[in-house]
């Protein structure tokens, strides 16, 4: 599952993860995926690609519900981010979020990575 | 003119001759036995004796007189220089105290007049003095507020605060200088920078207590608006930047198809452009981030061994590509571990190596050396590359100043390089300098105190 609320990089993310063998799911609200999580009827994700800075909710309150939720606390998530202080990292992570990546820096190939090796672990 | 004081020698002269040819006649008198000469003499003779005894008299008393005048006018002239001395020393005084007046003047205009609201409170807290300041900030009038409390406008503190103040302040007799939200009399609330000095006599205790604060509502919201702004531009810069590193990284993997060699080359040089621009985004963020002083410094025990290896391995294909002779000297005295921001340091030594490697001609060496100064631990990059010219080298701090020579060779750089690398020794605690020479090489020496980093409260750190 993909959140992320710029739609370009929302399709350059799902490019790359169908390229990789993913079928990924795209979200570009919390309030959607929140949605679609809730729905027992759906399947759940394998991982969850957050972007922190969505419009309609923030990284930590989406976490929070996964993390609130025990049919959904498990779901591995990796953050994904264009900015943070460290205080917003530390909360983030101290919530249960399996690794905060900083956007710009990354090549997708590398977060792919991240969320593969996470996946192997679990 | 006879002098007075000669006056009794030629008179005792004169006598003196007198009595004595009177006594030598009486005596031929005698002796020649003529008794009527020698009566005549011998009464001539008692009258010169009497008359010269009036004289002496008469003289002493002259004498006396004239001695007594001299006492007396010298005793005057003395008290007329004690009276003009008194006179002057008066006029002095009246001076001095007319100018302590003006003084006295100077200092209540100028405290009243000053743009900072000053509150003179007795022990008690009891106000008995305010400037103007202190009515246009709080908008009480002066006689709402003399004889009332400083809580009159503050209470928005919690009260612990309050019990602290006044713990510094009264029982300890400490000056105390915070931040204090107060509020005016319309509600409206505001930031004050305080400061609370008591006034203590010669017996300890404390006679008044002086307030100035400042309203420092615009400085902390212009604060805020500068983090607010580095925090928008890193989102909102970065999230276009993303999308196209993103793309090309597709577009170079061949996940849209296969590419032709000539447009893989352009897309390899777009991609190069972007970058850049993703480190100046950093660059600049990061010099706005420790512009605004609030860059945050987080030493924990870090193996710096351990770090400078990542660093090295991360530049281990630049290293080859240029076929550079790379050495690392690591002294046996550093230790395992030191309280250090893992992060700064990182950044610190990743930049100075990479300008090594980047500015040394292929089949070049360059040396990181990690050793121990006194209290100091040593970084030392030395290579044998283009060096820097001597009339760039008073400059190569400076904000986007490029090396001449180097600018030429490549247009990669920022040109915030190094002024970074700087400002985060300097924050840190520590010292950087170098040697350097055109077409010779360059040395930089960065040391740190080996007994650590002093921690630094801060809401950003570099590169987020």
């Amino acid at each position: 599952m993909i959140l992320e609320d710029e739609e370009l990089l929302l399709n350059a993310i799902k490019k790359k993860l169908e390229v990789s063998g993913f079928n990924p799911l795209g979200f570009l609200g919390a309030q959607a995926a929140v949605s679609y999580l809730q729905n027992e009827a759906n399947e759940l994700p394998d991982a969850v690609w957050l972007d922190y800075h969505l419009k309609d909710m923030d990284g930590l309150a989406f976490t929070k519900i996964l993390k609130d939720t025990p049919r959904l606390s498990s779901i591995p998530i990796v953050v994904v981010s264009n900015s943070a202080n460290d205080e917003t990292v530390k909360n983030i992570l101290a919530l249960g979020v399996n690794k905060y990546i900083l956007k710009a820096e990354h090549r997708l190939d590398d977060i792919i990575g991240v969320i593969e090796n996470i996946l192997e672990t679990e | 003119m006879l002098d007075k004081k000669n006056l009794p020698k030629i008179i005792y002269s004169t006598f003196t001759v007198l009595i004595l040819s009177q006594i030598l006649m009486s005596i031929y008198a005698i002796i020649s036995l003529i008794p009527v000469l020698a009566v005549v003499h011998i009464l001539t003779l008692s009258f010169t004796v009497l008359l010269y005894y009036f004289f002496l008299q008469f003289y002493e008393n002259l004498d006396q007189n004239t001695k007594l005048t001299e006492k007396q006018n010298k005793e005057l002239t003395e008290t007329k220089d004690k009276l003009t001395k008194l006179l002057i020393e008066l006029e002095e005084e009246k001076q001095t105290t007319e100018k302590q007046k003006n003084e006295l003047l100077k200092l209540e205009l100028a405290i009243e007049n000053a743009s900072d609201p000053i509150v003179i409170t007795d022990p008690e807290a009891k106000i008995i003095y305010v400037n103007k300041a202190v009515e246009l900030i709080t908008g009480y009038a002066r006689n709402e507020l003399i004889g009332a409390k400083p809580s009159l406008w503050g209470r928005q503190m919690s009260k612990e605060f309050y019990e602290n103040l006044w713990y510094t302040i009264k029982t300890k007799k400490n000056n105390f200088h915070g931040l204090i939200s107060n509020k005016k009399r319309d509600g409206t609330v505001y930031i004050a920078d305080v400061n609370i000095s008591p006034v203590i006599n010669n017996e300890g205790e404390v006679l008044y207590f002086v307030g100035i604060e400042r309203d420092v509502t615009q400085m902390k919201e212009t604060d805020r608006m500068k983090t607010e702004f580095i925090s928008l531009a890193s989102h909102q810069l970065r999230t276009p930047l993303s999308t196209i590193k993103w793309y090309l990284e597709m577009l170079m993997d061949g996940d849209a198809g296969k590419m032709n060699k000539e447009q893989h080359e352009f897309i390899t040089y777009i991609n190069k452009a972007n970058e850049r621009m993703i480190e100046l985004v950093n660059s600049l963020l990061n010099v706005s981030k420790i512009e605004s002083g609030k860059l945050a410094i987080d030493p924990a025990p870090t193996d710096i061994v351990g770090v400078i290896d990542e660093i090295v391995t991360e530049m281990e294909r630049r290293i080859k590509e240029k076929k550079l002779n790379f050495t690392l000297n690591i002294s046996k005295e550093v230790p395992n571990s030191i309280d250090l921001d893992q992060k700064l340091v990182r950044q610190v030594i990743a930049n100075i190596l990479t300008n090594s490697v980047k500015y040394t001609p292929d089949f070049g060496s360059v040396n990181l050396d990690l050793y121990t100064d006194k209290d100091q631990l040593v970084f030392k990059v030395t290579d044998n590359g283009y060096g820097i010219p001597a009339k760039d080298q008073q400059k190569i701090y400076t904000k986007f100043h490029r090396g001449e020579n180097i600018a030429k060779l490549d247009n990669d750089g920022t040109g915030l390089g190094l002024y970074l690398v700087r400002s985060i020794v300097e924050a840190s605690g520590g010292k950087i300098w170098f040697e350097s020479e055109e077409n010779k090489g360059t040395t930089f020496w960065v040391s740190l105190p080996l007994a650590g980093v002093t921690a630094k409260k801060g809401i950003v750190s570099l590169d987020s």
